[in-house]
């Protein structure tokens, strides 16, 4: 009665340990004593050996991205920046890299330092300014051969596949970015001077132009002035004129008395013989 | 024997319970059976085996996701500093390729948006950047974190990058504070000098026609003056003509004495002052 019992046991033990799952996530090695001898990439129920004979060893299969602290480097014009890049990457041979790294941990390590010298080399080659510019299209600052260059040394040596290496951040030593801001306020300032001037400038054309303006109206309005003044006063001599031609003397002794009562005003001292007529008129009449 | 039964009705339920997946609106269900995925149940009620053989994992399909990774200092294409806050909105467009595709999904996003923008940035200048190039850089930053995205296969979709501040850094902002004072100035003068025209024109319009006004009443009155002149001249014309002597001499009297009326008058004989008593 026991005995059956225990064989169940023992059955069910030795089924369960040699049947395992592997998650749509992860690649498994297998192992027999610690040596591989199956890669499993499908996910699913997988029959093996049981334990202790098979070993499985899982992996993330899934694409790990790497942020690499961010690293000063150089560019060929002795330009320092500071480049923060990342790294994706996936398992691409379990087998390999069981042998050569064992974990993603270790796989981050020894990527980062080749990624960061790598970045290096290649901007090492440009210049600051390549790098900067306001012409042409936005494009991956690093040049396309980065990435097949560490992705050629990541399978070969660490069974892996480098999908892509972008740069998160670049920027300038904080030493450097005083520099920067000189330039940037020695710019502001003459922009900002431009927008005054150009003020200036433009109050300048515009008084000139309303000054212009102004002398143009009251010229005119001088000379149409002194047009309609000369006519009238043309008109008023014809008339007078026709008047003379009627009797010349005549119209002289009426003016001329006309004048003298115009000269003399309020005040005037009138100085005349005292033995002319003139006198006499002038004091009353009385010879 | 009763315990038994009641023993196998409750695995029973429990099972049934476990078989059934309540899937929400917006959601998918992503089933693995032994760990491989196996389909994917949309909103309602699904059914899948129970544990061990089968397992899902739901995944919200319609939220619109943010990420605010905080801003970051970016070089211009003019070589100027600007800081740059993003907001990332984005949403799993693809369930299944998001459980399987990324260790890090929102990681790599907020790393490739950073990537793309700061690509885009350092070729465009900064008074564009901080104009009216915000547009530009927030469409160009999603269609390339989009494109990139896809190529991974991370199974995200930005929906948009949006700028919430781009700024030049606090060091030189007085800086382009005065740009835009001067900017101000600018129209400042410009106004200025506006209302001296507006004022100055009028002025001189109505001086101008004052003068106009002037020269006119002086015409009028100059005609007025002579016909006058003249009819007086004519009326006496008429009256010499029928005495000639006699008008002039009470004329040329008439006027002596109008004159005398009013003027001091220095009687001289012989050319020295004589006094006369009135």
């Amino acid at each position: 009665m026991k005995r059956p019992l225990l064989f169940g046991f023992l059955a069910a033990a030795l089924v369960g340990s040699s049947v395992y799952t592997v998650d749509a996530r992860e690649v498994a090695v297998v192992t027999l004593f610690g040596k591989p001898v199956k890669t499993v990439t499908e996910p699913g129920l997988q029959a093996g050996l049981p334990w202790p004979l098979h070993q499985v060893i899982r992996f993330d299969k899934r694409t790990q991205l790497l942020s690499v602290k961010p690293a000063e480097i150089l560019t060929r014009d002795k330009k320092n920046l500071v480049v923060e890049a990342f790294l994706l990457w996936r398992i691409s041979d379990p087998e390999r890299f069981l042998e050569a790294v064992g974990s993603t941990a270790v796989a981050n390590t020894q990527l980062s330092d080749l990624v960061t010298s790598r970045i290096a080399a290649a901007l090492g080659n440009r210049d600051f300014g390549e790098l900067m510019t306001t012409e042409g299209d936005a494009v991956s600052m690093l040049p396309d051969n980065l990435l097949n260059g560490i992705a050629a040394i990541g399978k070969e040596r660490l069974g892996i596949e480098a999908l892509d290496v972008r740069l998160r951040h670049l920027g300038l030593p904080l030493q450097n970015e005083q520099s920067i801001y000189e330039r940037m306020r020695a710019e502001r300032s003459r922009i900002a001077n431009a927008y005054r001037s150009e003020g200036e400038e433009r109050a300048a054309v515009i008084r000139a132009e309303a000054d212009r303006e102004a002398a143009e109206i009251l010229a005119g309005a001088e000379k149409e002035s002194m047009a309609i003044r000369a006519r009238a006063d043309g008109s008023a001599a014809k008339v007078y004129a026709e008047a003379y031609a009627e009797d010349p003397n005549f119209y002289l002794f009426l003016r001329g008395l006309q004048t003298a009562e115009t000269l003399l005003d309020e005040g005037s001292v009138l100085v005349v013989d005292s033995n002319g007529p003139l006198f006499d008129a002038l004091t009353g009449g009385t010879p | 024997m009763n315990l038994g039964k009641l023993a196998s009705l409750v695995l029973l339920g429990l099972l049934a319970v476990s078989s059934m997946v309540f899937v929400d609106t917006g959601d998918v269900a992503v089933v693995y059976r032994f760990g491989a995925v196996d389909r994917t149940l949309d909103a309602g009620l699904g059914l899948r085996a129970p544990w061990p053989i089968e397992r899902h994992e739901v995944v919200d399909v319609s939220e619109v996701r943010r990420a605010e990774p905080g801003p970051r200092r970016m070089l211009t294409g003019d070589t100027n500093l600007v800081d740059v806050d993003l907001i990332i909105q984005y949403r799993v467009a693809d369930p299944v390729a998001f459980q399987l595709g990324m260790a890090d999904a929102e990681d790599t996003l907020a790393g490739v948006v950073f990537a793309v923008t700061k690509d885009r940035v350092a070729t465009m200048g900064v008074d564009v950047l901080l104009t009216t190039g915000r547009t530009e850089l927030q469409q160009g930053a999603a269609q390339s974190a989009n494109e990139l995205l896809t190529r991974l296969d991370t199974g995200l979709r930005v929906d948009a990058v949006e700028v919430r501040e781009i700024t030049p850094p606090p060091d030189v902002l007085d800086a382009f504070k005065d740009v835009s004072s001067a900017r101000g100035d600018r129209e400042t003068l410009a106004l200025a000098a506006e209302a001296y025209a507006s004022k100055r024109l009028p002025q001189v319009r109505g001086s101008a026609a004052e003068e106009m006004e002037s020269a006119k009443a002086f015409a009028a009155d100059r005609s007025a003056r002579a016909a006058g002149d003249v009819s007086r001249f004519q009326e006496f014309l008429e009256a010499k003509r029928a005495a000639p002597r006699a008008v002039r001499a009470q004329l040329w009297l008439e006027t002596a004495r109008a004159v005398g009326e009013r003027v001091e008058v220095m009687p001289l004989r012989d050319g020295t002052e004589v006094r006369v008593s009135p």
